[in-house]
């Protein structure tokens, strides 16, 4: 890949200020950062690929925060009280990786620094969740890690809320860098995050002057502090290569009543003797020259990947220095009256009788019927759920009253109020989705939040990440088609069911009455390794469902009716069109053409059950595929004959009524094209 | 004016509440709230002419807050715009009423962009502003000298898009650009405290922008902070402090003047306490008549304009009435052509972003109204080349450095598209595309011809890992409507697919590229074989078709040497290559037929199957990806996850060995 390397004319001011700092006596401090150092340089040397620069330029920082402030004990990374450290800059992937392995995690030896970016590989390009238990989250789309943190800072003080301070204590760091900085989703994050005064949350902003394309000064000329300052954060300014200053600021981070950032200035490739300050310095091999010299700018003259015994020592030790307060946290919890509880929901387990209240629900909707729109009839899932499971945190980003995803007398987060369990996430989309990820990966949480599905593509990165990393986050996401009416083409979705369908690891569920809603949150809720999403109506829907036993949408499609005789059509279809299935189908029969209608709420689910059962529901008849959006993905189960019944662009603004017949998806239209295909 | 501006803004409401009223249905809270905003903006300030809404140098003016479009509408009608009369007014959210539930882009008409999704229109706002500094530069002040205007609420401000455009529009002091916010302390879920907490005025100062600070129900004190935006470098945030829903007595300042249900009780009760005794839908005509004054305010400067446009030099009058027009002057596809040319001849196989580099730099210099971009990208893309920067010295710059700031890129290239006269593209990382992903979906809608491109597109970027490593995306960019999806296998397709990009000028196009090396899979130019959207690049040979392999990008070399190995085994495959799923499915039933053949079909992409099963059938093998990537060396990748020429001839075996 291209590289920009520095201009041998271009005076480079950063040299100069390299040479101040290296002039300076190496403390102790300075040389167990400059093993960081050489770990990273040496490991992106041997992979041929990897982003030196920031490991380098942070080294100091992270050295001070790993020995003197974060809590954590290098036997047990996965303690429940450790305090979370979040590399946000993921490109910088060596700066974690080194210091695992320099305080003596398992799992990550010097085999594994060597084989940095291999394929199997614990040290992956970017940190990934699940690759080593102290990696706390996937970083690497810039923002998200920084966004994560803001969840896992809220879910800290949820759980302390909940549990005392006794049992949940602990603070979340971050590093960022100018990209996480530039992105939207850390202005939606950073503005929620001073809003609820996340007051144990740092960010470590590597104010490195240099991006990518260069200097910062090429397009981003913020004033980042006062930014920050706006949101309601404490802000300071350090240098990031002093070691006594940077405690210093960390001390103050400690006592702050408000998140903190931490701009700490620093030089990019510190040591490289050229490319220091610069953006070659960023994203690839410095180079066997350049990466000698380093070292020995350094006074590191050892080979590459190794660390002299006195300064891995000292690693070790400070490894090992949050020991004690786990062990005295682990008695505090051997005797807390709420140990059980606080061991099920940190496990992710869930409450003993947790689904009976929406056993009753389903009970009561088999007999009722009821007429609901599915936005509706999950709140009514959710009136059951929330009192169930205590670890289920909602929200909304500003569409609460629409999305119904509150329940009634449960109180809203606030500002120094985390007995609440709703957060009110203002208009952000993405910062919300992002903290949900957090938030999960925090663990003890399930989080569950709504927004109209069209706006889907605004989270969408984060659902991605959620997928990736195997997280617990619902979504509820309403308004699901042109069936919102008036409010028109932006806000109906067509491609969004596929576009959603197309992410792995997720799962998308469709449900098209109370009764499928009820058993769609029970899948959602059960599910606990991986995102959902809940595509439910604005309008309302009849219930075709009056029987409760069987959560029948687990197999993600069924038959609902089966046809009357040998089967000359299937309906197939999601959502509110499960109902205009079952009119057509009345048509139909009517007309003494049999016909099954098969509802498909979840493709994911049905495409993981067996062959023979996904034949004998789909059947072997003419397939109609019906659904108020696009065709896209169909194919799959109507077959290359199939006829579809849907959207093919985009929508209008008019009442739902007039634009299902607009657009001809009604019953009727169905009915006539199964007539027409039949002959 | 003899009237009393306060009247002006009087008859806004009246037709926001009465429409509403009548539909049972809309967000009466923006268009009262902000219709002294409104009314100062357009009857002191806004350059535009009704009776030529496409006015090359009108002001641009945007209502990002979407969901207030009763008032956008209410100006359009008073201000007299023929395409909205009345009656329009009277069918607001009915189908097909000019009046849509969100403002739906139609320049003609007086829309300038649709927005609804919030953070979206000030976003286009900036870019229009990009585009009038840009073509000022080219045409000059006496051709190219407006202003772009928006009026915005706290939720656009909430959106991270906001903030990415707020800082890249103060660093290049986009003087022109005014962003009016409705500052009413109220969202849907309840007031501003809920949720926010921020000194906004102090972000904007901490972004180089002018603040201004003014009660936005005083119409003189809103004029005034409209001079002053007008004589500051910088861009300006008017911060207009409202009462959301205005005129509503017992409703105005709550949560349920957003979007609640407005009564004929509560617009009698308004009436009364607005002293307007007159009926729905009536204006009365002193009032109305004053409105069409102030729709008639910029004649003047019209014609001088028309005057100035006379008087151009014949050359720059037709470069003038090119870009306003939006037609790419003559022979601006002879250098893509040319290279297409050179790239058979030569097999050119090289890094697929390097291609795509070379190409957007050879179009550029046919193009001079192309104005290309990256999100803090130039070295991992090589988009930049020959072009300088465009900033805040220079406006004749050609590359934009957006910085990390992808969504702002896509929503801004929408505002410069729309603004007309520019010729837009950005480029990035596939994967990161879904950060921008809502600006997409809006250039679909709007039909706006902006190119989006996009390099390492598939776990072919190898160690970076499966951040870096698109899987789902093809699928979801195929599933916009309007929204052609461009993946060519190499240098030769890669020519044509752009010169297919540019040339249409309906809607958007995305463009996709690989990281390692595409290697030559066309050795023949000429004929633009991309335009039918799949084609046989091989067919089989010595026999009829055993099998066909569909492939796009860097998969189609693969199914070549796949169909080289079963040759060898005596078994006639062809390969089809299919760039563009979205022309491929225009092209007549015969074409598709013949292309796609009777045979057994297998497809092969680096990516997930959602939507092969439409070429392939439900049974068809696939040879692709069926979840995320993973951190490792390029050929380990490959290996790993069974995507070689190897596995798609083992494939293609097996399914003709007997049926899936």
């Amino acid at each position: 890949m291209a590289s920009l390397a520095p201009s041998p004319d271009a005076p480079n001011p950063a040299l100069d200020a390299q040479a101040a700092i290296l002039a300076r006596p190496a403390t102790e401090e300075r040389r167990m950062a400059d093993a960081i150092r050489a770990l990273a340089i040496d490991a992106v040397e041997k992979a041929k690929s990897g982003h030196p620069g920031m490991p380098m330029g942070m080294a100091d920082v992270a050295t001070v925060l790993f020995t003197r402030f974060l809590k954590f004990d290098a036997s047990d990374p996965r303690w429940p009280d450790r305090d979370r450290f979040v590399l946000s800059a993921g490109h910088g992937s060596m700066l974690l990786y080194a210091l695992l392995h320099l305080t003596g995690h398992a799992g990550m030896g010097i085999e594994e620094l060597q084989r940095f970016r291999q394929l199997h590989s614990p040290a992956a390009g970017h940190p990934e969740y699940g690759e080593h238990p102290g990696i706390e989250t996937t970083t690497g789309p810039l923002g998200q890690g920084l966004a994560n943190a803001v969840g896992m800072a809220l879910a800290e003080r949820i759980l302390a809320a909940r549990f005392g301070k006794s049992l949940v204590d602990h603070r979340t760091w971050v590093i960022a860098g100018d990209g996480c900085m530039q992105e939207g989703i850390s202005h939606e994050a950073a503005s929620l995050a001073g809003h609820l005064q996340l007051e144990k949350l740092c960010v470590l902003y590597d104010d490195n002057s240099v991006t990518i394309d260069g200097g910062t000064d090429l397009s981003f000329t913020d004033d980042t502090l006062k930014r920050f300052q706006a949101y309601g954060w404490a802000v300071r300014r350090v240098d990031g290569h002093d070691a006594a200053a940077v405690e210093a600021a960390l001390a103050w981070a400690m006592r702050s009543r408000r998140p903190v950032l931490l701009a700490c200035r620093t030089i990019i490739g510190f040591s490289a003797p050229t490319k220091a300050g610069t953006a070659g310095s960023h994203g690839s091999p410095l180079g066997p020259n350049e990466a000698a010299a380093a070292k020995s700018a350094l006074g590191w003259n050892y080979p590459p990947f190794e660390v002299p015994d006195g300064i891995r020592a000292r690693w070790e030790e400070a490894g090992r220095r949050g020991a004690g307060t786990r062990r005295a946290w682990l008695k505090r919890l051997a005797k807390h009256p709420m140990q059980a509880e606080f061991e099920r929901a940190v496990a992710g387990r869930l409450p003993e009788a947790w689904h009976e209240p929406l056993a009753e629900l389903r009970q009561k909707h088999a007999v009722d019927r009821p007429k609901l729109a599915t936005r509706v009839a999950s709140q009514k899932a959710l009136e059951a759920l929330v009192p169930a499971v205590p670890e289920m945190i909602g929200g909304s980003a500003d569409l609460t009253g629409s999305n119904n995803t509150n329940v009634k007398g449960v109180p809203s987060i606030a500002r120094g109020n985390f007995a609440g369990r709703y957060v009110h996430y203002g208009v952000r989309e993405h910062g919300m989705a992002a903290a949900m990820n957090g938030m999960a990966l925090h663990g003890g949480i399930i989080p569950y939040s709504g927004t109209f599905l069209v706006f889907a593509d605004y989270m969408r990165p984060a659902i991605r990440l959620a997928a990736l990393m195997r997280q617990r986050v619902i979504h509820v996401l309403t308004h699901d088609s042109i069936g919102l009416g008036e409010d028109g083409p932006t806000h109906q979705p067509v491609e969004t069911l596929a576009s959603l369908r197309a992410i792995p690891n997720l799962v998308v569920f469709r449900p098209g009455d109370a009764m499928e809603t009820a058993e769609c949150w029970e899948l959602a809720v059960k599910r606990a390794d991986g995102p959902t999403v809940l595509a439910l109506s604005r309008q309302n829907l009849a219930a075709f469902r009056s029987d409760a036993g069987e959560n029948r949408c687990a197999r993600g499609g069924y038959v609902v009716e089966e046809a009357s005789g040998p089967r000359r059509a299937t309906l197939i279809a999601t959502g509110s069109e499960v109902g205009t299935a079952l009119a057509a189908r009345a048509a139909l029969e009517a007309e003494g053409i049999p016909v099954a209608v098969v509802s498909l709420p979840s493709w994911e689910l049905f495409a993981a059950q067996d062959a023979s059962y996904q034949a004998q529901v789909l059947g072997e008849a003419l397939r109609v595929g019906i659904e108020a959006a696009i065709p896209f993905g169909w194919e799959r189960w109507l077959g290359p004959e199939g006829l579809f019944v849907g959207m093919h662009g985009f929508g209008a603004s008019a009442p739902a009524e007039d634009l299902f017949r607009h657009f001809g998806i009604t019953a009727e239209a169905v009915a006539n094209a199964v007539k027409k295909r039949l002959g | 004016m003899s009237v009393d501006p306060r009247r002006l803004a009087h008859a806004i409401r009246f037709l926001a509440m009465d429409a509403c009223e009548r539909v049972g249905e809309g967000h009466p809270g923006t268009p009262l709230g902000a219709a002294d905003i409104a009314t100062a903006l357009f009857t002191r300030h806004l350059k535009f002419n009704p009776a030529d809404p496409l006015w090359f140098d009108r002001d641009r003016f945007v209502l990002s807050a979407g969901h207030g479009s009763m008032l956008l509408y209410a100006l359009l009608h008073l201000t007299g715009y023929a395409s909205m009369p009345i009656e329009a007014i009277r069918s607001f959210r009915e189908l097909g009423s000019a009046c849509e539930g969100h403002p739906e882009y139609c320049p003609a008409h007086g829309i300038e962009a649709t927005t609804g999704p919030l953070g979206q229109g000030v976003a286009n706002a900036a870019g229009m502003a990009v585009a009038e500094a840009f073509l000022a530069a080219q045409l000059g002040p006496g051709i190219v000298d407006h202003r772009s205007y928006a009026i915005l609420g706290d939720g656009c401000l909430q959106e991270g898009v906001a903030q990415e455009v707020t800082s890249l529009a103060g660093h290049l002091r986009l003087g022109k650009l005014c962003w009016l916010w409705d500052d009413n302390h109220m969202t849907d879920d309840g007031a501003i405290g809920i949720a926010q907490s921020e000194d906004l005025p102090a972000r904007f100062r901490a972004a180089h922008w002018q603040v201004l600070e003014v009660d936005g129900h005083d119409i003189d004190a809103v004029d005034a902070a409209l001079s002053l935006a007008r004589r500051d470098p910088r861009p300006s945030l008017i911060a207009c402090r409202t009462v959301i829903g205005r005129g509503l007595p017992g409703v105005e300042g709550t949560r349920a003047a957003h979007s609640g249900k407005l009564t004929r009780a509560l617009t009698d009760a308004a009436r009364r306490a607005l002293d307007w005794p007159h009926p729905a839908f009536e204006i009365p005509a002193e009032i109305a008549a004053a409105w069409r004054e102030a729709g008639r305010r910029s004649l003047p400067d019209y014609d001088a304009w028309r005057g100035r446009v006379a008087a151009l030099p014949v050359e720059k009058r037709r470069l003038l009435d090119r870009l306003r027009e939006g037609r790419l002057p003559a022979g601006w596809a002879d250098g893509l052509r040319a290279y297409a040319g050179r790239a058979a001849a030569e097999g050119l196989t090289q890094h697929g972003w390097k291609t795509c580099g070379e190409l957007v730099d050879l179009a550029a210099a046919a193009i001079p109204e192309m104005l290309a971009g990256a999100p803090d990208l130039e070295a991992a893309t090589q988009h930049k080349r020959r072009l300088h920067a465009f900033t805040a010295k220079d406006r004749a710059g050609r590359y934009l450095h957006y910085g990390v700031r992808e969504h702002a890129m896509g929503s801004m290239l929408n505002g410069i598209a729309a603004h007309g006269g520019v010729v837009p593209s950005g480029v990035t990382y596939l994967v990161f595309s879904d950060y921008e992903r809502p600006a997409f979906r809006m250039a679909a809608m709007m039909g706006l011809p902006v190119l989006f491109a996009f390099t390492h597109d598939s776990i072919g970027i190898g160690r970076n890992g499966p951040t870096h490593q698109p899987v789902e995306y093809l699928a979801s960019l195929r599933a916009i409507p309007n929204l052609l999806v461009f993946r060519p296998a190499d240098a030769v397709e890669a020519a044509e697919c752009w010169e297919l990009a540019i040339g249409h000028r309906g809607g958007p196009s995305c463009l996709i590229f690989a990281r390692q090396p595409q290697m030559a899979v066309r050795r023949e130019a000429g004929e633009n074989r991309s335009a039918r959207g799949a084609y046989v690049i091989a067919e089989a040979e010595g026999g009829p078709r055993a099998a066909t392999i569909l492939a796009t990008g860097t998969e189609v070399a693969l199914a070549l040497q796949a169909r080289a190995l079963l040759a060898a085994e005596g078994l006639s495959v062809a390969v089809v290559s299919m760039p563009c799923w979205e022309l491929f499915e225009q092209q007549p039933r015969d074409y598709r037929a013949a292309v796609l053949g009777e045979a057994p079909r297998i497809g092969v992409e680096a990516a997930v199957r959602l939507g092969w099963d439409r070429w392939i059938g439900a049974e068809g093998p696939f040879i692709g990806m069926s979840g995320f990537g993973a951190s490792g060396a390029e050929e380990d990748l490959w290996r790993h996850f069974g995507i070689t020429a190897e596995a798609v001839a083992a494939a293609v075996r097996a399914r003709v060995a007997g049926p899936a």
